[in-house]
Order: structure tokens, then sequence, then C-alpha cells
């Protein structure tokens, strides 16, 4: 493979960031937006962990491409949750601003059982947001309360966004 | 297209290893780890699905960042079961952790299931080895055929 070819592969798929959970964490379920413990990797700062919100990606000015208004991204979250009660469906969501997408970054599992566990995954697909933008993981539940898990060896909670534009 | 746009998105996304199953395999489902049995797309030489390990792809030289997917299929199972699916990572479960859980637990017996499971960028060095892995209970039909909607396949995907 030409040299530069291959320099071009490894930027275009280095841009993420990605952060995980590492303790367990007791929760109410219903919108609960999940905040980050470990900023995985963030090389352009998408994510404060040690900050104020530390539930928020933000999409950096540098992400958008030179005379644009707008890039191209896609998210990625799992959510490890137990001893979720009682039973009902239990939803994983990338809301933008406070908002669901629409048809997309949504899914939903249904009739989980009382101190049921459930390993869910949601995937956004590509996406076009603006510099300043909030990504954001929320839960959906009947009102259910649950434990997030983050303290098992590496852990099974995180959340990625993804630069593909 | 230009050659050199063609060079550029097949270095980009062009770069993974595919594997599946053909027929279908009575197994344990806790614990069971699937040996593939055809390589779909394997120009890098990830796996050898007639050599000693079909359950291994390895990581070539020059590799340093991929991502996992898999899908895995089972039915006429015999007892109720949560259902679960995760990567390994040299024998043991990836960081982060990408295992998934069929979440209508208890799933029926003689039912059917089938669970995806998508890796976050995972770094690696040559050498590294990824398996997939059922979690379950009692036994059952773990898939393999000529329809790709009923088969299990796994895929390993060059990133950096």
């Amino acid at each position: 493979m030409i040299r530069d070819i291959a320099d071009i592969r490894d930027k275009i798929h280095a841009q993420y960031a990605l952060a995980t959970l590492d303790t367990n964490v007791a929760i109410t379920v219903s919108l609960h937006n999940i905040s980050w413990d470990v900023e995985q990797k963030d090389d352009d700062g998408l994510i404060d962990v040690a900050g104020a919100n530390p539930h928020r990606f933000t999409i950096p000015a540098s992400w958008i491409p030179a005379g644009e208004t707008e890039v191209l991204v896609e998210m990625v979250a799992q959510v490890h949750l137990t001893a979720f009660t009682p039973a009902g469906a239990f939803s994983v969501n990338w809301f933008v601003n406070g908002s669901v997408i629409e048809g997309r970054g949504f899914t939903r599992e249904a009739t989980v059982p009382i101190g049921g566990e459930v390993v869910q995954t949601a995937f956004s697909g590509p996406s076009l947001v603006e510099a300043g933008d909030i990504l954001t993981v929320v839960l959906g539940g009947p009102g259910a309360t649950g434990t997030l898990q983050g303290a098992a060896t590496g852990s099974s909670t995180w959340a990625m966004v993804r630069r593909l534009g | 297209m230009t050659r050199r746009i063609r060079q550029i998105r097949d270095a980009v996304h062009g770069v993974y290893a595919l594997a599946s199953k053909t027929s279908n395999t009575a197994i344990t489902v806790n614990g069971h780890i699937i040996n593939w049995q055809i390589e779909v797309h394997d120009p890098h030489g990830l796996i050898d699905v007639a050599g000693a390990n079909p359950s291994r792809f390895v990581i070539p030289s020059g590799w340093s960042l991929v991502e996992l997917i898999a899908l895995a299929f089972v039915t006429n199972q015999s007892a109720s079961m949560a259902f679960t699916v995760e990567w390994l990572q040299n024998g043991a479960a990836t960081n982060p952790r990408t295992l998934t859980r069929e979440a209508t637990a208890p799933l029926t017996t003689g039912g059917q299931a089938g669970q995806w499971v998508h890796s976050a960028p995972i770094g690696v060095v040559p050498g590294d080895y990824f398996q997939v892995r059922l979690g379950g209970a009692g036994t059952a039909l773990l898939r393999g055929e000529t329809n790709p909607s009923w088969s299990n396949w796994a895929a390993v995907r060059r990133l950096g």
C-alpha cells in the first residue's frame, strides 16, 4: 500500500472520542443522562468528565470542514444495566441538544424482567451536526430503577462519537 | 472515479476479515467459542478455518486499531436463558467489553435468538487474537447456512 494512503486511513479513523464508566451507579432509569467517568480517548476535547457536564459530548469547531457549517458523525453507545425493576421497556437513546434524533440513535428493549440485566447498544447511523452541538446518551424506562455497570474489568458501559466527514 | 480515489477508498474501508458458518452445530451454549467454517473475505490472513484455531482472528503486522462486529444466532434452545455474545481479546473480555445480552430473558425453550455485538475501536498489536464467545444455558443449534440471514458471522475491520 502506498504510504500516504495508509496515513489517510489512519487519520480518518483516529478522530473519535470514547468515554466509559468505571464505577457502578444506582439510577432512576427514566430520562437518565449518563455521566461518564473516564475519557478513554478524546484528542479533540469533546468531553470533560471532571467538568460541570460530564454527560456531554460537544462537537468541536475543529471538526467542521473549512467553508462548511456541518460535519458528518456517527455515535455508538453500549449500556449495561442490572437490577432493573419493575419490569418494563428499556431504551437507549442518543439525544442532540436535548432531543432525540428522529428515526435514528434509538433502540428499545421490551419486557425486561424484574431484577433483570440487559446490555443494549444504540447506533445513530451517519448524522450531520454543527459545532457546539451537544450529544448525550439518555435512558428511558417506566420510572424504573437500576444499576449502571462500570466497575467490571473493562467497562461495559461506554459511548463513542466518531467523525465521518 | 479516478484510480487514486479508489485506492484511498479501499484503504479506508476495504481492509477487513469476515468469517462465517456454513452448517449447523449442536452446542452447549454457555461458554461456547464459535469455530468459523468459511473465510468469506480474508486477504490479509487473519483467520485459517482449516487450521488448528478456526475460532481465532489473528492481527497481522502493521495493524494498530480495529473494530469488531459479530452476529450470533441460535435455535432449538433446550432451556430458557439470557443469551449473551462477547468478543474475547487473547482469551479475555475486551476493554471496553463488547458483551451484549438479550434482554427478553428468559428466552423460551425451543425458541431462537439472534444477537449482534459491535465494539468501540480497540488498540491492538500484531499477534493479538480475537474470538466470539456465547453465554446462556442448556444446548442449542448454532446456525450456519447458505442463507446469510440465518448464519453466524464475525468481522474484524482495520481502522489504523
